[in-house]
């Protein structure tokens, strides 16, 4: 069975203000598949509208070479996470986890969600009410709730970012590992780029409702589309300079045709981060095993670079 | 969730309070009680009546239903059908109304649910007789289900004003998770939000039912002939003067309530509502 979500010309309105322009979009059986983009982007809406929860004002949207766009979100056979986890408050874990399989009339419910529970290590905890267990259980509920009934696709709307630190990184891994075990479809939305690097196969930036580029994540951070990509992709900024558009690791610092006054400074590990301004304003990162005091002034070479001359 | 009400200092004078307004409501009821079972000599022919009476009889009691049983069986079971009528119609009617208003945005909601209760503003008496003539033609007249349809008219806009609160507190999200993992319409609605509205549901049920068990001006207009039991009370209790039959009687009106309050008040306790959701 190969599933591919397409979208094609995607467009949603509400009232005047266009969220969604124009979008297409495939997105190929077993790939994780990470929707990035600030908030307010219209990340969500997208999201609903595949899982069938919104309609789009115009376009249309295939599974599997079927045009779904018309189907109402319990036809489409696609499983969702949502943010907050929309656990059933007034059921137990094991209810939860039951649900689609009751409203699907499957046989074998309590198997089944045995068999789930057992695979996220969540077993000990079906009897549980849903307020008595901690965010990583109920993370790891909602997503067994997802998987229980082989669903064609999973979409998830940053499902990792209620969680503790710590308790997210383990369940990041836990999902890549959970998805790779499927072989199944993944749409991940996210705001959070470390999710976006760690999980995407593919990564869409999406901004004021448009895709600006759609690749991987070292192709975003290294060969970004435009300004704006290489603006948001990074811990840090890209460094705009002449049209030139370079990360902080690809200038030597203490020699070059460049330079820059110090303002702040930030050191991880052996490395520094300089913060500082050139001549014309702009902000500049560099990065350096050596420390520079604030207000001194800086030389630095750019050994390589993605030219933007003709975009700028 | 943790109430930020909880720190042990504050619950002192919760507890005060809580005290204070017991005693002004259960004071009244002690009272009653007192009347109702103590001997008549001790009570209302005592120059001062004594507050822990020292003889109990049942004969207030025992006049009280065998000078009037049949009447007072068949007020009871009238009064019992009317107040259930009306609250399981107010559950039914208002739930089903308030998920509708939950969809629409908060000002619109409000606004419709303010002009619902126009219809409380208008005083009971002067609609109760347009009411009567109607109810005549349509063969209601009298009956419980008539009144019942009468007192829905003053306990439904109250009953979607609960219902909808209680909607409006719901995450959107549940019920589109519900409709994902596959529940139609219907099923989202009867096996995921009722059950988590249902808190508001039996409280509303709760309210309309004591609103209809002690409604006086439609039942008299309306139902004049087979009266219900606050009615009877009045025809044949208090307006006749004797207080022992009244107080018998008033026992038997208020202890259905406190039993369908006491039996009701653990599934009202919502706060189990809000839990299992974050964000």
């Amino acid at each position: 069975m190969t599933v591919k979500l397409e979208l094609k010309n995607v467009t949603k309105i509400y009232g005047k203000h266009k969220v969604i322009n124009e979008l297409s979009l495939t997105v190929e059986q077993g790939e994780f598949f990470v929707i990035l983009g600030p908030s307010g982007t219209g990340k969500s809406t997208l999201l609903k509208m595949m899982v069938g929860i919104e309609q789009p004002t115009s376009g249309k949207i295939v599974i599997d070479s079927k045009d779904v766009t018309r189907l109402p979100p319990n036809k489409r056979n696609l499983a969702m996470v949502f943010q907050n986890y929309a656990l059933y408050p007034n059921m137990n874990v094991f209810n939860n986890i039951a649900f689609p399989l009751r409203m699907h009339h499957r046989t074998n419910i309590s198997q089944r969600v045995r068999e789930v529970a057992e695979k996220l290590n969540i077993s000990d905890i079906l009897g549980k009410r849903v307020n008595q267990i901690s965010g990583g259980q109920q993370q790891r509920v909602a997503l067994a709730r997802a998987m229980v009934r082989k669903p064609a696709m999973f979409l998830l709307d940053e499902p990792l970012s209620n969680l503790d630190a710590r308790v997210r990184f383990s369940a990041r891994a836990e999902l890549k590992r959970i998805q790779q075990e499927l072989e199944q479809t993944f749409v991940f939305v996210t705001h959070d780029q470390k999710e976006a690097e760690a999980l995407g196969d593919r990564v869409a930036v999406l901004n004021k409702g448009e895709f600006q580029q759609i690749a991987p994540y070292k192709v975003l951070y290294e060969d970004p589309a435009n300004p704006w990509v290489g603006d948001f992709v990074g811990d840090f900024p890209m460094n705009f300079v002449e049209g030139k558009g370079f990360r902080p690791e690809w200038a030597s610092v203490g020699s070059g045709n460049y330079s820059m006054i110090v303002e702040s400074m930030e050191s991880i590990g052996d490395v520094s981060f300089i913060f500082g301004t050139d001549s014309n304003g702009e902000h500049i990162v560099l990065r350096s095993p050596e420390k520079y005091p604030i207000g001194t002034t800086v030389k630095y070479g750019i050994n390589r670079f993605k030219d933007f001359r003709n975009q700028y | 969730m943790v109430s930020e009400y909880n720190n042990p200092g504050n619950s002192k004078y919760y507890f005060i309070i809580a005290l204070i307004f017991s005693f002004v409501i259960l004071i009244p009821f002690y009272v009653l009680v007192i009347i109702a079972f103590a001997v008549p000599s001790q009570t209302i022919a005592a120059y001062y009546p004594s507050i822990i009476p020292t003889k109990f009889t049942l004969t207030n009691l025992m006049h009280a239903f065998s000078g009037y049983s049949s009447v007072l069986e068949a007020a009871f079971i009238k009064s019992l059908i009317t107040a259930t009528i009306v609250g399981a119609l107010a559950a039914f009617l208002g739930f089903h109304a308030s998920y509708g208003l939950s969809k629409l945005p908060v000002r619109l909601s409000s606004l419709i649910i303010s002009v619902l209760f126009f219809s409380t503003m208008i005083p009971s008496l002067t609609i109760a007789i347009p009411i009567s003539v109607s109810f005549l033609k349509a063969g209601l007249y009298d009956t419980a289900l008539g009144l019942a349809l009468a007192q829905e008219l003053v306990v439904l806009p109250m009953t979607i004003f609960m219902i909808t609160g209680t909607l409006q507190t719901l995450p959107k999200q549940i019920e589109l998770q519900a409709r994902v993992d596959g529940a139609g319409f219907f099923q989202s609605l009867y096996s995921v939000i009722f059950p988590l509205a249902l808190p508001g549901v039996l409280a509303a049920f709760l309210l309309s039912w004591m609103m209809s068990w002690d409604e006086f001006t439609f039942a008299i207009i309306l139902s004049p002939v087979h009266p219900t039991l606050p009615i009877l009370i009045y025809l044949d209790s208090t307006a006749r003067g004797n207080i022992l039959y009244a107080s018998a009687f008033s026992l038997i009106v208020t202890v259905p309530v406190i039993i369908i309050t006491m039996a009701l008040s653990r599934f009202i306790k919502g706060n189990y509502m809000s839990s299992g959701l974050t964000g």
